[in-house]
């Protein structure tokens, strides 16, 4: 099989010293299955994150090692179409990249940056899902994986000023922020939309939207297209070099804030000749500076928890800033789930498998350990700052008859903000 | 020359040179093929991240698996192999005799416990390796995960264990000098073996975990 031969080339091409101490030193104890929300979600044995390497591990094994070698003396290898088949449905629809393996596993493997190159590896050997694939072409095309075109952006922001009375500042050059979001909030979302508009006009932020770098989803790092993930970067990074901004502020995305901010240094390295920042790094900024101030009474009575997404707290490191706001407009009735902050189950919907059909059936199932979760606390409202999480929320919460509101961070703070009049709800 | 003899003398020195030559190739190896920088901008440091990942990885871990709750359906597996490990080096290094054997390669020697300590750590061990090797019985990821190569160095570390512990107890009523060989043979053995197989993993652990300290300390992200 040719595509078999390409995808053992690209792993042995981006084999180093990192790669090979990593699949060295795996003792095969299988602890990561437990850390894995969709082994925990099925009971399957196949879904343990070693395992979803496996193209990976092979390649690295039978050219890499003696062993190896001495094995391919007796055995000429290949693959067959059902193993291929396997590979790929267990490195893009049963794994969300979430990277809790990696804080489980005793020897410290990196599995999540492992799973990610095992994609990379697949995509370069044309083995990404359809779906996916679709998606990173019709983002390259459209600029959003959704197919948001710039008119549709425009007519969209429109509408969003109508309704929703925001300033919505569009290609403003020599502002401090160039905000970038994602087209999941601009066609799921919106309100999300507007609440980030107001906390920016409440807190006195000369900021703007870009027409072009109008996209913080990256679809490519779903698929594990190297270059156009890179392609989509520099799109939102030109743009906010064109407009002169100090800093990118990226709302609710989970993969983007690591994504761009990787992708950038590599482009234009350390400094940044930009910041960028999180919607939730900027809320605490200007909570911090005196510019938005937060009424404690406004969830009077609403048990509040916060969901850590895999990208933005345990790959991003933004644990403490959610909880900082959280105690403020919640004070007497934020509550934790168990457990939280890097050690957070995963919602089961991130890393592109949210987008995949495909997935559908085992994404509620990766959801169950959630469940368990907030069925422990039954919060009225769980908060996250990644719109695929609050997807992924929103199905798994019907899926399974639970009563739960599902917000995204932004709205809570807007709701909040001392100007405001009080939505209670 | 006897069995014994020659398992402790020639063999022990060709043994203890496949071994050493073997670990500085694979150590090599990793570090002549490199990684990549992370260029990102930190949000943390690297270093205490490390440090973390340390106290974290030898102190708490193997003993207190609550800390990360990706083991709360079978806390055992991480006891065990806390267990083992613990029992193992203890064994290795704090035993009277093999404090002296260590002499002999290096020219010094340190305190040693007393032997009751020792042979409970032997034990424990040994139960350790026997709860792990049931895992990999009976749970279906166990079994998933386990090949040849994994039964063979089971047996290959066990054997060294077992064969101390008969020679320390004088079971079977076999003769010191015969038991006393098997033993060495079986550490000559496990010497040659470890480059060769996973249980490498004493070496590349080091940098796996110096590895993901760093990453998650730069992150910003309790490693």
């Amino acid at each position: 099989m040719d595509a078999d031969r390409k995808l053992a080339q690209y792993y042995l091409q981006h084999a180093d010293g990192w790669l090979v101490a990593q699949l060295d030193v795996c003792a095969r104890c299988g602890i990561c299955a437990e850390a894995c929300p969709f082994y925990l979600g099925t009971g399957d044995a196949t879904h343990t994150p070693i395992r979803k390497i496996e193209p990976l591990r092979r390649a690295v094994q039978e050219n890499l090692t003696a062993f190896g070698w001495l094995r391919s003396l007796f055995d000429k290898g290949g693959s067959s179409a059902q193993e291929v088949s396997d590979w790929v449905s267990e490195a893009y629809f049963t794994c969300t990249v979430c990277n809790r393996c990696s804080l489980a596993c005793p020897m410290g493997i990196d599995l999540g940056a492992l799973i990610q190159l095992t994609r990379e590896g697949l995509a370069a050997a044309g083995m990404t899902p359809h779906s996916l694939a679709d998606a990173v072409r019709r983002q390259d095309a459209t600029g959003s994986p959704l197919g948001v075109t710039r008119t549709l952006f425009e007519n969209r922001l429109d509408w969003l000023r109508q309704e929703e009375g925001v300033d919505l500042p569009l290609d403003v050059p020599e502002v401090d922020s160039l905000v970038a979001f994602t087209s999941i909030e601009l066609i799921k979302f919106p309100g999300n939309l507007a609440a980030m508009a107001k906390v920016m006009e409440a807190a006195g932020e000369s900021w703007t939207l870009s027409s072009t770098g109008r996209e913080s989803v990256n679809f490519a790092t779903f698929s594990g297209d190297t270059e156009e993930q890179t392609e989509f970067v520099r799109r939102l990074t030109e743009a906010a070099l064109e407009l002169g901004v100090k800093r990118i502020i990226l709302t609710e995305c989970g993969h983007a804030y690591d994504t761009v901010r990787r992708i950038a240094s590599r482009l234009y390295g350390l400094p940044l000749p930009f910041e960028v920042e999180n919607i939730l790094e900027t809320i605490v900024r200007f909570l911090r500076e005196g510019r938005i101030r937060l009424r404690p009474d406004a969830f009077a009575g609403q048990r509040i928890t916060f969901h850590d997404a895999c990208k933005l707290q345990r790959l991003g490191g933004l644990i403490e800033q959610p909880r900082e706001i959280l105690h403020l407009v919640a004070p007497e009735t934020f509550v934790e789930m168990t457990p939280n902050r890097e050690a957070q189950w995963c919602c089961g919907g991130g890393g592109g498998v949210l987008a995949s059909p495909e997935a559908d059936e085992i994404r509620m199932k990766a959801f169950l350990p959630k469940v368990e979760q907030l069925e422990r606390i039954s919060p009225d409202a769980v908060v996250t700052a990644c719109s695929t999480c609050r997807l992924q929320f929103l199905d798994g919460s019907k899926y399974y008859d639970m009563d739960i509101d599902v917000r995204g961070i932004t709205e809570v703070v807007a709701a909040a903000l001392e100007t405001e009049t009080p939505k209670g709800a | 020359m006897d069995w014994l003899e020659f398992f402790r003398g020639p063999m022990f020195q060709i043994a203890l040179l496949v071994f050493i030559l073997g670990m500085v190739y694979r150590f090599l190896r990793i570090v002549l093929m490199g990684w990549k920088k992370d260029y990102s901008p930190p949000r943390g440091s690297a270093a205490a991240g490390v440090v973390k990942t340390y106290v974290k990885g030898l102190g708490f871990l193997p003993f207190l698996p609550p800390k990360f709750p990706g083991t709360r359906h079978r806390p055992l597996t991480y006891i065990a192999g806390g267990m083992f490990h613990l029992g193992l080096f203890v064994v290795i290094f704090l035993s009277t005799p093999h404090m002296e054997a260590w002499r002999s390669v290096l020219g010094f020697g340190w305190p040693t416990l007393p032997t009751p300590f020792i042979d409970g750590f032997a034990a424990m061990s040994m139960i350790g390796m026997i709860i792990l090797l049931s895992n990999r019985i009976v749970s279906p990821v166990g079994r998933m995960l386990t090949g040849l190569g994994e039964w063979l160095n089971w047996i290959v570390v066990f054997l060294p264990l077992l064969s101390g512990w008969v020679l320390y107890h004088h079971l079977f009523g076999m003769p010191y000098q015969t038991i006393f060989a098997i033993h060495m043979f079986t550490v000559d053995w496990l010497l040659i073996w470890i480059p060769f197989s996973r249980i490498s993993h004493f070496m590349t652990y080091f940098i796996t975990r110096t590895m993901h300290g760093a990453k998650f300390g730069r992150l910003g992200v309790e490693p």
